[in-house]
């Protein structure tokens, strides 16, 4: 009865620690900001000038999320190809 | 009259031996043209190597261009039915937001035309790539100013088009009360 025990409390530590490990993982992208935030079901409401405003800076902080620099010149140069 | 021979003997040698050394300098250009070919083909691995590396760099670049203009495109089209929705007239941004789009596909044509040049480059053999290398990096220069003046233009039409026309509808709305 005693060995039984031992060996059901051995499985039992390690399978616990899977399963809290498994849940810790789940919980962010289960969440209702979790994933990546992607282009398609973007949703909107607007009921008043303040819900545009904030839809603006919205739209703001993502194209100045992006530069044009990221395809600058420099980006070819002889230095970058190993050319000189 | 011993002594004498000797002295010839050695001299003959030392001829003979200066003289084998200058056939193998002789010779020298003919079997250096392995080693010679060798480095080029070691500098061009090199530099095709580093080609790769500037096109990971470019796909990511364009990855998160491609990202950020999908979240706003997204957003702006769920702003124009829930408008539309309401009953406000949003004729002018539906109209500059297909403009809008067609930019979003020139960009991504400009960009598959730019990668498709440095593919071409980072594919050429060490031979080809003697003759061709640097007017086919020329010609990448060029398709990557285009790529980036198709960023800018996006870029200015959302501040002097795509926002002026949401800010538009927005003084439509009435103030909260």
């Amino acid at each position: 009865m005693d060995r039984r025990y031992a060996l059901r409390r051995a499985f039992a530590v390690p399978a616990m620690a899977v399963l809290l490990l498994a849940l810790a993982f789940l919980a962010p992208s289960c969440g209702p900001g979790g994933g990546e935030e992607g282009g398609g079901g973007s949703e909107v409401r607007i009921e008043s000038r303040e819900d545009v405003d904030a839809l603006l800076e919205d739209l703001d902080a993502a194209m100045d999320s992006v530069d044009a620099d990221d395809f600058s010149d420099d980006k070819l140069s002889d230095g970058e190809l190993g050319l000189e | 009259m011993r002594r004498s021979c000797i002295i010839a003997g050695a001299l003959v040698i030392a001829m003979a031996l200066m003289t084998t050394a200058a056939w193998a300098q002789e010779e020298q250009p003919g079997q250096e043209e392995g080693p010679l070919q060798q480095r080029l083909e070691q500098r061009w691995e090199m530099i095709r190597q580093r080609i790769e590396l500037v096109i990971t760099r470019f796909e990511n670049n364009e990855e998160r261009h491609a990202r950020a203009y999908e979240k706003v495109k997204g957003k702006v089209e769920a702003f124009l039915e829930e408008m539309s929705a309401k009953g406000y007239d949003v004729s002018k941004l539906s109209q500059d937001l297909a403009t809008w789009d067609g930019m979003f596909e020139e960009f991504s044509r400009d960009y598959a035309a730019f990668v498709d040049k440095l593919e071409e480059i980072a594919g050429l053999t060490p031979e080809q790539a003697k003759g061709r290398l640097m007017s086919l990096i020329k010609e990448a220069r060029g398709l990557l100013r285009t790529v980036r003046q198709d960023v800018l233009d996006i870029r200015l039409f959302y501040q002097q088009t795509i926002r002026a026309d949401i800010q538009e509808l927005r003084n439509q709305v009435p103030e909260a009360a």
